[in-house]
C-alpha cells in the first residue's frame, strides 16, 4: 500500500486513539472528583478517607488514557507499519 | 463573651483535626511510594535474570517515571478543591516525554518502560486486593 496513506490513516488513529480514549476517563475524572469535594464538604472528619479512594480511582481512570496514548504515540513515532 | 474563647479553641483545633483525619490519605500515599519502590526492584530483578540488564534498565527508567507520576497524583489529589489548578496534564507530559524519547532513541525499548511505567498499577492492585477480600471475609463472618 501507499505509504503516505499509511502515514495518513496512522495519524487519523492516532489522533482517534488519544481523543476517544480521553473523553471516558475525562468525565469519569470530572465526576469523581466533584463528588469527592461534595463529600468533603459534607463530612470533613472524613476528608483523608475520601481523599484516598479519590487518588486509587483517579490512578485507575487515567491508566485508561495512558493506554490510548501509548498506541497514539507508538502510531506516530514508532508505526510498525510504516 | 464566653462566645470567643470558644470559637479560637475551635480554631486551634481545627488543623490538628484536618491532620487526623488526612493521616489516612498520607498512610496511602506512602504506602503506593514504598510499595511502588518494592514491587520494582523485585520486577528489575526477574527481567535481569529471565531477559538481560538492558531490558531490566529500561524496565527501571520506566517504574522511576511511574513513582514520579504517583507522587505528583497524590500531591494533586492532596489540592483537589483547595486550588482551582487543573489536575491531570503535567503528569501525562511527563509519560508523553518519556516515551517519544524512548522512541527515538535506540537504546530504549518502548514495551518494558511502558510495562515499568505500570508498576504503580501492580501495586495498587497488590494493595488493593487483599484489604478489600479480607473486608468481605470480616462483613461475611459478622452476619454469620
Amino acid at each position: 500500500m501507499d505509504s503516505s496513506l499509511v502515514t495518513a490513516a496512522s495519524v487519523v488513529a492516532a489522533g482517534l486513539a488519544v481523543g476517544l480514549g480521553a473523553i471516558g476517563p475525562g468525565i469519569g475524572q470530572g465526576t469523581a472528583a466533584g463528588q469527592a469535594v461534595e463529600g468533603i464538604a459534607r463530612q470533613p472528619e472524613a476528608e483523608g478517607k475520601i481523599r484516598a479512594t479519590l487518588l486509587l480511582s483517579l490512578a485507575f481512570m487515567e491508566a485508561l488514557t495512558i493506554y490510548g496514548l501509548v498506541i497514539a504515540l507508538i502510531l506516530l513515532f514508532a508505526n510498525p507499519f510504516a | 463573651m464566653t462566645i470567643i474563647p470558644q470559637t479560637t479553641e475551635v480554631e486551634n483545633n481545627a488543623p490538628e483535626r484536618k491532620e487526623d483525619s488526612m493521616k489516612e490519605f498520607y498512610q496511602l500515599r506512602n504506602n503506593l511510594l514504598l510499595g511502588t519502590i518494592v514491587v520494582a526492584f523485585f520486577c528489575f530483578i526477574l527481567v535481569w535474570y529471565f531477559y538481560n540488564l538492558n531490558m531490566s534498565l529500561n524496565y527501571l527508567l520506566g517504574a522511576c517515571f511511574s513513582l514520579v507520576y504517583v507522587r505528583m497524583l497524590a500531591r494533586e489529589v492532596e489540592q483537589v478543591g483547595t486550588s482551582k489548578k487543573r489536575i491531570g496534564g503535567t503528569r501525562l507530559a511527563i509519560f508523553i516525554g518519556l516515551i517519544i524519547v524512548a522512541t527515538q532513541r535506540e537504546q530504549l525499548q518502548v514495551i518494558p518502560i511502558f510495562l515499568g511505567f505500570m508498576t504503580y498499577k501492580a501495586t495498587i492492585l497488590f494493595y488493593i486486593l487483599p484489604r478489600s477480600f479480607l473486608g468481605n471475609l470480616n462483613k461475611s463472618e459478622k452476619n454469620g
